[in-house]
C-alpha cells in the first residue's frame, strides 16, 4: 500500500488540474502496477473519497466518489453543450455574412446587365426574367438562369433549340446573362462551339 | 504598381469623366472595376498591366461601344482608348 499512499497524497496535497498529472507520473513510475496494486486498488481509493467541486478548489476528501463523477458528467455536458452553441453561432454569423456578400453580387451583376440592355431588352428582363437578342445567324432568348438557359427562337416562335453554356467560375446569374449575351453578339461561332446543344422546348 | 491599380479600382458605377475608360471583370462580387485616365500614362500603364493580368486567368476581353454596349469586339490586347471593357470568365459547356 505504500505506492497506493503515495499516489493518493499526491492527489490530494494538489488541486484538480494537478491530480491527472500526478496520476500520469505515477502510473508511468510503475508505482500502480506492482504486484498487488493493480490499477483498480487506486481508483477503489480515490473513487470513495475524493472530490473537488471547481478548479480551484483544493481536493477534499468529504465526498463520496461518485459525486466526482457525476458532477463531472455535468460540467462536460455542459462544456458540450455551450461548444454546439457556439459553433451553431458561428456558422449562423458566416451564412449571413455570405449571404450579404452574395446579394451585393447580385445587384452589382444586375446593374451592370442592365446597363448594356437596350430598353426593349430589359424592360422584358425585367417583366418576364428573360431577354430576346438577335444575332447574324437568328434569334436568342436568354432567360435567367445558369445552364440550359439559352434557346434558339425559330420563325415559328418556338424553340428549335437549347444552349448549355456557363462561366467556369461561380459568378452571379447576371454575369453568365452578359457573358453569354457578349458571346453572341461578338463571337457567335465559338458560343456554338463550346455550347451544348439540346432540343428545344416546343409549346403545344 | 499594385498601389496604383488600387487605387485606381473602383466599386462605384460611373458615369466617367471625359477622358475615363473602365474595366469591369466579372467575378464572384458580381464585378471589379478599374479605372484609368487615357492621359494619365501611369494609369495606362497600370491598366495594360491589368489587362495582362485578366487575360492570364482565362478571362475575354470584350471592347464595348455606344449607350447600350451595341457595338463591341473581342480584343486581345490592350487598347488604352478603349472605351469600356469587360472581362468575361472562361466558359464551359453544360
Amino acid at each position: 500500500m505504500t505506492s497506493d499512499t503515495q499516489i493518493i497524497t499526491a492527489a490530494a496535497s494538489n488541486r484538480c488540474s494537478n491530480i491527472w498529472p500526478a496520476w500520469s507520473q505515477a502510473y508511468y513510475l510503475g508505482n500502480c502496477t506492482t504486484e498487488g496494486l493493480a490499477n483498480q486498488v487506486v481508483w477503489v481509493n480515490w473513487q470513495p473519497g475524493y472530490s473537488c467541486a471547481a478548479e480551484s478548489q483544493a481536493i477534499t476528501v468529504n465526498q463520496l466518489g461518485e459525486q466526482v463523477w457525476l458532477d463531472w458528467d455535468q460540467r462536460w455536458e455542459q462544456f458540450q453543450a455551450e461548444q454546439q452553441r457556439v459553433i451553431a453561432a458561428q456558422v449562423e454569423r458566416q451564412t449571413t455574412a455570405a449571404k450579404v456578400l452574395r446579394d451585393e453580387a447580385d445587384k452589382k451583376a444586375e446593374a451592370l446587365l442592365l446597363r448594356h440592355l437596350t430598353p426593349e431588352q430589359r424592360a422584358k428582363y425585367t417583366e418576364a426574367r428573360y431577354f430576346e437578342l438577335r444575332t447574324k445567324s437568328g434569334l436568342y432568348r436568354l432567360y435567367k438562369g445558369w445552364a440550359g438557359n439559352v434557346a434558339r427562337i425559330g420563325p415559328d416562335g418556338q424553340e428549335s433549340d437549347r444552349f448549355c453554356i456557363h462561366p467556369e467560375r461561380a459568378v452571379p446569374e447576371a454575369d453568365n446573362l452578359l457573358s453569354q449575351k457578349f458571346m453572341l453578339e461578338f463571337e457567335e461561332d465559338r458560343f456554338l462551339k463550346i455550347a451544348n446543344r439540346s432540343p428545344g422546348r416546343r409549346v403545344a | 504598381m499594385s498601389s496604383v491599380i488600387d487605387s485606381m479600382t473602383a466599386i462605384s458605377e460611373e458615369p466617367l469623366g471625359p477622358t475615363q475608360s473602365v474595366m469591369a471583370k466579372l467575378d464572384e462580387s458580381g464585378d471589379t472595376k478599374t479605372i484609368w485616365d487615357r492621359n494619365n500614362p501611369i494609369e495606362v500603364e497600370a491598366a495594360r498591366a491589368s489587362f495582362k493580368r485578366f487575360k492570364d486567368e482565362g478571362y475575354t476581353a470584350y471592347s464595348v461601344k455606344g449607350e447600350r454596349g451595341e457595338r463591341g469586339e473581342v480584343i486581345t490586347s490592350f487598347d488604352p482608348t478603349a472605351e469600356r471593357i469587360i472581362f468575361a470568365p472562361r466558359m464551359k459547356g453544360g
